[in-house]
């Protein structure tokens, strides 16, 4: 499964993927691709990823974000702010899974 | 009633920040803006190089100085000529209009409008922040009438079979024309009034008067105010204002330094990008990097604890995303209160030993991932720029203390109360 992760920049959600990967090794996933891109390129991005996670300080531009991964057909979530800021990847990636577009 | 306020303001407050985040223009100024950063970065760098801050350096780079402003001139002295070249790209881009002829076509524009020296050469004085405010009005101007008359079928169509791209260089000829034609007339207008030049009005009506006041002290606490105001509500305020909204009249300041500190001038502006990355965003929005500190030190409760040690290793590069979403600080009426006073406190605090001549202003532009005690020496090349970094970090951290304490009580409430609970569950038979 490809993970796409969007932020204000690509940092804070950086922070993230590290944790989320880590998750996945102890779940014994094959085939996890995870990336952290600013709101700013992600229709440069999309394409390629199953599923849209949004971090909550950029949850302003939801509309924009939610209309591009539904042209798409691809999952979207926003992440649970306590779960972002405790960077839960754990958690996250649950959220993923469960969003997941057969 | 706390709580009231906050509902009120999520209601009525995030309409207004969606409109502002999307609205098309301001989001083509703040992408073509952001872009001119990495230049101004490179430039800050050669700028050190030229004038470090330690007398036995100063005279060892001293036959090289002339080739180092080089650097800088071709970075920080054309950020409006290159500003004129990314607004348009960004704007056009936005409408699916073909970006590169877009942003070509304006930095013609832009040439055209700022008048040539009496030598007939380009006036290099217009090319940096003189000409940023330039840049915007003509970099938008210019998609919009593209758009306006691509709109209206204004333009030369080539018939099919025609490659593609050469469709679209011919496409942009008829709207190039009427851009170019209009600058041409507005030139000999206003030379004929005597009204001076393209600039010269755009710098009395516009430029003069937004830097006046943005330049003020009441100014950055507004702005620093709502940046906060914002993040309490888990929305990227600095995104929001501090890039969206400030950046031109920051970044414009930041360049006059950079100028100035070239010439062998005193610096002029206390106000600048660097004032608010460098000094009151101290690993962070809300200067909380004592904050990050003191959950790694002091804390009791177990999910403050777990916060302490995911937060201060991104808290020194300046990203806490983790404390604000993970204590939280959203919709946190406690937490709230410091969150806003500390960077105001800051931001006072710096103005005052700055404008007292204590610690030099900034000239140099530092990325704001630079670590704090780091970046404060850097920007200003003073020890001085450290210790008001420090100064700071302490203030910060006493008002965040006490706030501290009460939200660790509360955690650690909740936790006893969790375990309790659960040991009443674990007791209870099994269905």
């Amino acid at each position: 499964m490809n993970i796409l992760l969007v932020c204000s920049s690509g940092m804070s959600t950086g922070l993230l993927v590290d944790k989320m990967l880590m998750e996945g090794e102890k779940r014994n996933i094959q085939d996890l691709k995870i990336v952290a891109c600013s709101v700013d390129e992600i229709e440069k991005y999309i394409s390629n990823y199953d599923v849209v996670l949004v971090a909550p300080q950029i949850r302003y531009k939801e509309k924009y974000i939610y209309a591009l991964a539904m042209s798409k057909n691809k999952g979207y979530a926003i992440i649970d702010g306590v779960h972002y800021g405790l960077v839960d990847g754990n958690k996250i990636l649950d959220q993923a899974f469960g969003i997941m577009r057969k | 009633m706390l709580e009231r306020v906050i509902q009120f303001l999520e209601r009525h407050l995030l309409p207004v920040v969606r409109i502002i985040a999307e609205q098309r223009h301001l989001q083509a100024l703040r992408d073509g803006i952001v872009s001119t950063v990495p230049l101004l970065l490179i430039g800050s760098s050669f700028l050190i190089c030229a004038f470090p801050p330690i007398p036995y350096l100063a005279r060892l780079v001293d036959p090289y100085v002339i080739a180092l402003l080089a650097v800088v001139n071709a970075t920080f002295g054309i950020m409006g000529l290159v500003a004129s070249f990314s607004i348009a790209y960004a704007l056009a881009a936005s409408y699916a209009i073909d970006a590169l002829s877009s942003g070509l076509l304006s930095v013609s524009a832009f040439i055209l409008a700022s008048p040539f020296t009496k030598e007939g050469h380009i006036d290099s004085g217009l090319m940096g922040s003189k000409g940023l405010f330039v840049a915007m009005i003509i970099g938008l101007l210019v998609v919009e009438v593209q758009r306006f008359m691509i709109k209206k079928n204004i333009i030369i169509k080539m018939p099919e079979g025609v490659p593609l791209s050469v469709g679209r260089s011919f496409a942009v000829l008829l709207p190039g024309v009427v851009i170019l034609v209009s600058i041409f007339i507005i030139n000999i207008l206003l030379a004929k009034m005597g009204g001076g030049s393209i600039p010269e009005v755009i710098n009395r009506v516009v430029t003069a008067p937004l830097l006046h006041l943005g330049g003020t002290l009441p100014a950055v606490l507004i702005a620093v105010f709502a940046i906060q105001l914002l993040w309490c509500f888990g929305i990227h305020g600095q995104a929001l204002v501090g890039t969206g909204v400030m950046a031109p009249i920051w970044l414009a300041f930041t360049q006059q330094n950079a100028v100035a500190k070239m010439a062998g001038e005193a610096i002029p502006n206390i106000i600048c990008q660097q004032f608010i990355d460098v000094f009151i965003l101290i690993g962070g929005s809300g200067t909380t990097l004592a904050l990050a500190v003191l959950l790694f030190t002091t804390v009791k409760s177990n999910q403050l604890k777990a916060l302490g040690r995911t937060s201060l290793l991104p808290g020194i590069f300046n990203i806490n995303e983790p404390i604000i979403f993970g204590m939280p600080i959203v919709m946190n009426p406690i937490m709230i209160i410091p969150f806003i006073v500390a960077p105001l406190l800051c931001i006072i605090t710096t103005f005052l030993f700055m404008t007292s001549g204590f610690v030099n202003k900034p000239y140099a532009l530092a990325p704001w991932t630079t670590p704090a005690f780091v970046s404060g020496f850097l920007v200003t090349g003073d020890w001085k720029g450290t210790a008001l970094q420090v100064l700071n970090f302490i203030i910060s951290g006493i008002i965040y203390y006490p706030f501290l304490k009460i939200w660790d009580e509360n955690k650690v409430k909740e936790e006893q109360e969790q375990i309790r609970t659960e040991q009443m569950n674990t007791q209870l038979p099994q269905e």
